[in-house]
Parts: structure tokens; C-alpha cells; sequence
């Protein structure tokens, strides 16, 4: 943040000579105290209950936070997406690190579900002293088989991982959406992806879950106006997936949200992104698509679904994950005795 | 394209040179020429999508690891061979490493020979790479280039210390070189100028940051590669080079691609080695590099593919 507490103060009760001035409601002493702190970004904007609509907006642009931070998930190990700033990672820092998530899909089978969900669950590495493990699942009805879907959701809950992994639930209907969601413990806040839907159906979504809704439309245009009627209506925990018309361009397509996002402060495009990976390969093959997903994550996308489970590749995207999201003022010791 | 991404086009001042490698003889590849960020056509124009180099030795080294020779087993003892063998699996140019005890004069001859039966055989642009020991490259890269005078090839890496002996008969011979730098925009800068000083052609230059492989420092360059871009697009005209980068070559460093283990938390052996060039290597072409000089076999296959399907 660049602005000053000076800079600040003038524009708090205490440099307007306003009769708030040093109320200490913020918990110091005075407005120059408080200023200083916020200058330091070691205090809060909603520290002060008097704050005006010009000094938030000021310290918002100058802070230059732009995407906004959603977690979803299992209550005790919530995962942060997005709340990324910067379009390079040499600007200053890539923040929360890319989801990766495992999806499983009804089409597959539940016999495929279960060998890979016992994989998952006793999946751990680690790699320079970060533990590594799989924290999120995605369950999809991709081929029309509400029963399967709902199945596959009671098997989770039934070995208690709905209160292990966090969840990313996809379906085309609203109705799966919902039935899946009422089965899971309530720590857990799942993301709900609801295909080719309207407007009506998202808000219905939301009014019977409270959850965060992952949202999907024709075009970018389109999708952008969604999130915006969304928002009027208190629906605010959005995720945003890509129109089908642009994911034969979909490296530009990211890097122009991005750059629309903490570049030009368009609010509407402002929350976190979600690619499927297996949408972008050319032929059915674990390696294209792990190669995919680490575009997606190294090129804006908060999260990545792969369809697939296989160690190697996971612990591949793991390091690449664990090289860009490091602050690179911090750099990271490999083996520090080589130098 | 979308009304509301159209206002995050950036037009950018200055576009990548261009770089020829090879005669129209033998396929010439061109590289750079582009004005936008890697795979954002709308920026301005991608003439080109990013080349694949197959590095082949010469003489194979005594510590080369025996996983990276899977699918080049018939051919690693014969250099031509090897050559079309990664002509077949869809390199854009080959890059023929310097090898064995090089500075003995019959060596070198049939070295040299080698390098033009290659051109021949594989209709192919060569790039001839130093053997990692600068007093060594400083000796033949120059008798090379100078043997070597019709073929346009790339030559390198050259770097601070070598530059002054190699570039010289690369500017005589009409060669283009690699210049290297340890991943730093000002150093890649400075080398660009002391070699364009010598009368050398800045239209024949290309950049290697000095990568590290996935695990291994990646991210360092990625940054770099992605900080003389930007530069480069300001305006920067001895920062607008297109970039190389030796992705086979630093991932068969790390143990990750070498160790011959499998267990349950790095997973098989193969799928894992092919994982760590394909990463290493696709990193670095989304932050902009324009060749990448590749060595696995499986993952030129999985890059190749790659680079076919996006846009
Ligand atoms: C990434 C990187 C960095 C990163 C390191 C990130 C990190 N946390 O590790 C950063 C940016 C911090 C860095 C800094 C520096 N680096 Co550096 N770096 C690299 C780079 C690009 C990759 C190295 C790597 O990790 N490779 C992957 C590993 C697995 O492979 P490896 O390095 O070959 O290591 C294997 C073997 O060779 C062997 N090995 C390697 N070194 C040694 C040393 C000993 C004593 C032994 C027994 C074995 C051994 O064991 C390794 C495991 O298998 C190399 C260039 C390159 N492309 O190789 C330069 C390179 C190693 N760096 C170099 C230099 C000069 C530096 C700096 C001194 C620069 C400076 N002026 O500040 C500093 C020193 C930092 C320090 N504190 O000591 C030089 C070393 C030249 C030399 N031989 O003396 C290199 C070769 C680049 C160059 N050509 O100039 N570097
Ligand atoms: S709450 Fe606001 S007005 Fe009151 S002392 Fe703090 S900064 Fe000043």
C-alpha cells in the first residue's frame, strides 16, 4: 500500500475535525495512531466504523488487492482461492496456491470411484518441508445418472471423507445439486457447479444451500453480467467457469480476465477461475492433461480439475504449484549445502 | 472476442526480432517476430508457435542416464541415425552436442563431418552445443563455425567469458549463437550489446536465462523470461531476442527425473520422468521461450503434442 498516514489521516474524522475524531472506537488512541497503523497495513479499513466511502475506495485501488478471496470447503482445513494482484509473479507474489482437485465422474463408474478415493485418502508427500496431499474432490454427473451421482456422494459420507476432503459437487441439475449437498456433514461448504443453468436456477441454488456456487454462461460477456445480477441479489461466493466459446483460446482468455481483474478493476470478472483440464487435450491421455493443467496453473487459474489420480504426475504439478507460488523476494532453499 | 476482455489488450511498442536458423536448403526454422504475450494473439501477432530442438550426443557421456535413452536405443551409438530417428518424432531442429575429447584434431574432423551429414540426411537446421567446458568451447566452436560456413547454424551457449573467443567467427561464417546469462535481465542485456559490439548481427542472437529444472530453480527463470519480455514489448531493442531455454538438459540434473525408484509418493519411474521435462519444458514456453531443446523421448512426444493443440 503507498498511501501514506498522513495522507490517510486527512481523510479519517480526526483530520476533518469531524465530532468522531478520536472516539477510539478502532481500539487506538487516536485517528493519527490508527492512520499510521493502516498506512502499515497493520490495522483494518473496518477498524474504524466512521471510515468514509472515498477513503475505502482510495485504500482499495492503492492496495491493489483485485480478485476476491473465496474459501470453501472442510471447516478445518478451508481452502483459499484466489485474492490474487498481480498479472507476474515478479510484480510481487502469487498468493494462494492453484486447487488442485481430483474429479470423478459418474460415467466412470463406481468401482473406478472407490479404487481412486482409496488412493486419494492415504495420498501424502512431501517436497522442502511443505506436506503435500490431496484436499479436494470434485464429483461430476456427467452422463445423465442422478442415481449414480447421489451414490457416489452417500459412499463419502459413509467413510466420513465429506468431512476430510473439501468438495467441488458438478452436475447439470439443480436438483442433484441440492440432494447432494443436504448429505454432507455441515462443516463442510462445498463448491456447487451447476451447468448450463439461468439465473433463477443459481439463485434457487443458493437460497437452499448457502454455498459457494460456481457459475457458467455463453460467452465472457455473458458471465460477466451473471456475476454482476448475482451480486445484486447477495449472491456473493462465486466461482467463475469458462464459456465454451473460448477455450480454444484459453491462455488468452485467462490472461485477459486476469489482467481485466487487477489491471482495470473490472469487478464483475473479480473472483476466482476454474478450468477443467480434460477439456484441452487432444487425445484421452493422463500426460496431456497434467501437462494442461500446469499451463492453467502457471496462466490464472485458481483451480484445476484433472480426471485422474496418478502420483507421478501429481507430484510433478505439486513442485511446479510449490516453485511459481513462492514469494520471490523469499527464495526457496533446495539444498542449501550445493552453494 | 468479448467486449469487456477487449479493453485488457495491451499493444505492445516493439515486437520479438526475428531469427532465421538453417538455409532454405534444409527447412530453415524461424522463430520470434511476435508481438504478444505467449498465446494472447490478440495482443497483436503470433507468427510462430514454439520450436522443439532434440538434443543427440555426439559421443554418448559415460553418466548419461540410462532412462533418458528409452526409445533411442537403436540409434545413440550413431549420431545420423539418431538424428533422423528425432526427425521422425517431429523435432524442428536438432541440437548436436559437443562430446568425448573434442580438442583432438581427428575428433574434431569427424565431428564436423558428422554435423554436415546430418544436415544432409535430415533436411534439418543444426544447432551446435559446447561442451559445459569454456576453455574447451573457446577452442572448437570457432574451428566449427568456420567449417561449417553454408549451414547457418546455432552455436552456444556462448557466454561472458567465451564471447569475445567465439563470436568472431560466428559474425565471419554466418552463424547464429546462444547467449547465455544467469538468469538476469541486465546480464542478458550486456552480453546482447558486447556481442552486437564485435559487429555481430543482433537479428542472429538468441537468449538462454540458464534455466532450472522443475524443483530446481524454475521459477527463477520463468520470472526472468517473463521480465525480458516485458522489456522487450516496452521497447527494449537489445532485450527483444527470442529466447532459448535447456529444458532436457536441467531436468535430467534433478533426481526426480534420474532416480529409478518407484514407490507410492513420486509414483513410476517413467511417467514421473516424463512429467518432469514435459513441466519443465511447457513452464518455460508459457512464460515465452521460443525453441526449447528437449531430450527424453517420451516427453518430446507429449510436448510435440502439446504445442499442436494449443493456441
Ligand atoms: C536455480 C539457481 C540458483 C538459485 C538457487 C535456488 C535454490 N534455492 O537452490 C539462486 C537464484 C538463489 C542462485 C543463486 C546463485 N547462483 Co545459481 N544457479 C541456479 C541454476 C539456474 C540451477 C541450479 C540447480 O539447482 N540445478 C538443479 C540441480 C539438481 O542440479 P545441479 O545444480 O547440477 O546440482 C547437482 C550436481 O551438479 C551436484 N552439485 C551441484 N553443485 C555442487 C557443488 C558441490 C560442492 C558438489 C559436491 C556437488 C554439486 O549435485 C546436484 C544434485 O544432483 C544454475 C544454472 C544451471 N542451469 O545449472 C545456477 C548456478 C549454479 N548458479 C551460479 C551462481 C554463480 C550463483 C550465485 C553465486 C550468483 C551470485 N553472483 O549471487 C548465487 C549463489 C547463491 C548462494 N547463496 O550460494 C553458477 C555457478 C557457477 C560456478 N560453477 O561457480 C551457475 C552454474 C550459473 C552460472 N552459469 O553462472 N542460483
Ligand atoms: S474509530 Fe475512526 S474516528 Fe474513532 S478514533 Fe479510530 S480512526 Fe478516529
Amino acid at each position: 500500500m503507498s498511501l501514506s498516514g498522513i495522507q490517510i489521516f486527512k481523510l479519517l474524522p480526526g483530520g476533518k475535525k469531524a465530532p468522531e475524531a478520536n472516539c477510539k472506537k478502532c481500539n487506538f488512541p487516536t485517528c493519527m495512531a490508527y492512520a499510521m497503523k493502516l498506512a502499515k497495513g497493520e490495522a483494518l479499513i473496518e477498524q474504524c466504523c466512521y471510515i468514509s466511502d472515498e477513503l475505502k475506495d482510495l485504500i482499495e485501488s492503492q492496495s491493489g488487492k483485485k480478485q476476491e478471496t473465496i474459501t470453501f470447503g472442510i471447516n478445518q482445513k478451508q481452502i483459499k482461492t484466489g485474492g490474487e494482484t498481480v498479472l507476474y509473479r515478479h510484480d510481487k507474489t502469487f498468493l494462494n496456491p492453484t486447487c488442485i482437485s481430483i474429479k470423478l465422474t459418474t460415467s466412470k463408474g463406481f468401482e473406478y470411484f472407490n479404487n481412486t478415493i482409496q488412493q486419494i485418502k492415504n495420498y501424502k508427500v512431501e517436497r522442502i518441508g511443505e506436506e503435500i496431499s490431496i484436499q479436494c474432490i470434485s464429483i461430476q454427473n456427467d452422463n445423465n445418472d442422478s442415481d449414480m451421482f447421489i451414490k457416489f456422494i452417500s459412499k463419502l459420507v459413509q467413510e466420513n471423507l465429506d468431512a476430510c476432503f473439501s468438495l467441488i459437487l458438478v452436475s447439470f441439475e439443480l436438483d442433484d445439486l441440492i440432494k447432494g449437498y443436504n448429505l454432507l456433514v455441515d462443516s463442510q461448504k462445498p463448491i456447487l457447479f451447476l451447468k448450463n443453468a439461468n439465473k433463477g436456477d443459481y439463485t434457487r441454488l443458493y437460497q437452499s444451500t448457502c454455498s459457494t456456487i460456481c457459475i457458467e454462461a455463453d460467452t465472457i460477456d455473458d458471465l460477466a453480467t451473471l456475476s454482476e445480477k448475482l451480486e445484486a441479489e447477495k449472491v456473493k461466493d462465486l466461482i467463475l467457469a469458462i464459456p465454451d466459446n473460448c477455450k480454444d483460446n484459453i491462455i488468452e482468455t485467462l490472461t485477459l480476465i486476469r489482467r481485466s481483474v487487477v489491471i482495470n478493476n473490472i469487478k464483475a470478472l473479480r473472483f476466482p477461475i476454474l478450468t477443467d483440464a480434460s477439456e484441452y487435450i487432444l487425445t484421452q491421455n493422463d500426460i496431456q492433461q497434467g501437462i494442461w493443467a500446469g499451463c492453467l496453473l502457471s496462466k490464472y487459474s485458481n483451480i484445476v480439475l484433472i480426471n485422474f489420480f496418478n502420483p507421478a504426475i501429481v507430484y510433478s504439478l505439486f513442485t511446479l504449484r510449490q516453485n511459481l507460488f513462492t514469494d520471490p523476494q523469499k527464495p526457496l532453499q533446495i539444498e542449501p549445502n550445493l552453494y | 472476442m468479448s467486449n469487456i476482455l477487449k479493453t485488457s489488450r495491451i499493444k505492445m511498442s516493439q515486437s520479438i526480432r526475428e531469427v532465421i536458423i538453417g538455409t532454405d536448403k534444409h527447412n530453415m526454422v524461424k522463430i520470434g517476430s511476435q508481438s504478444a504475450m505467449p498465446f494472447v494473439n490478440q495482443d497483436g501477432n503470433i507468427t510462430y508457435k514454439p520450436q522443439i530442438a532434440v538434443e543427440i550426443q555426439f559421443l554418448l557421456p559415460e553418466k548419461y542416464p540410462s532412462e533418458l535413452v528409452r526409445g533411442w536405443e537403436s540409434s545413440i551409438t550413431e549420431p545420423v541415425k539418431w538424428a533422423n530417428n528425432a526427425k521422425n518424432n517431429k523435432a524442428n531442429l536438432i541440437a548436436l552436442r559437443l562430446s568425448g575429447d573434442i580438442d583432438s584434431n581427428s575428433q574434431l574432423k569427424k565431428f564436423i563431418n558428422t554435423a554436415i551429414e546430418i544436415i544432409k540426411s535430415t533436411n534439418l537446421p543444426l544447432s551446435i552445443l559446447g561442451t559445459n567446458n569454456r576453455e574447451i568451447d573457446k577452442k572448437v566452436l570457432p574451428v566449427i563455425a568456420e567449417k561449417m560456413e553454408e549451414y547457418n547454424c546455432l552455436i552456444g551457449p556462448i557466454e561472458e567469458d567465451t564471447y569475445k573467443y567465439i563470436v568472431p567467427a560466428c559474425r565471419d561464417y554466418g552463424h547464429c549463437v546462444i547467449a547465455r546469462t544467469p538468469i538476469d535481465v541486465n546480464l542478458a542485456k550486456q552480453l546482447n550489446i558486447l556481442i552486437s559490439e564485435l559487429g555481430f548481427s543482433p537479428d542472429k542472437i538468441v537468449m538462454d536465462p540458464n534455466m532450472g529444472g522443475l524443483g530446481y530453480g524454475l521459477d527463477y527463470a520463468y520470472s526472468v523470461v517473463e521480465k525480458i519480455r516485458i522489456a522487450a514489448f516496452e521497447g527494449d531493442n537489445m532485450l527483444n531476442m527470442p529466447i532459448i531455454v535447456f529444458s532436457g538438459e536441467e531436468s535430467w540434473r534433478t533426481k526426480e527425473a534420474k532416480a529409478n525408484i518407484s514407490n507410492s509418493e513420486w509414483g513410476d519411474v517413467q511417467t514421473r520422468a516424463t512429467m518432469w521435462e514435459s513441466l519443465t519444458t511447457s513452464s518455460m514456453i508459457m512464460a515465452g521461450a521460443d525453441i526449447v531443446i528437449m531430450r527424453y523421448l517420451p516427453s518430446i512426444k507429449s510436448i510435440s503434442e502439446f504445442i499442436k493443440g494449443i493456441n
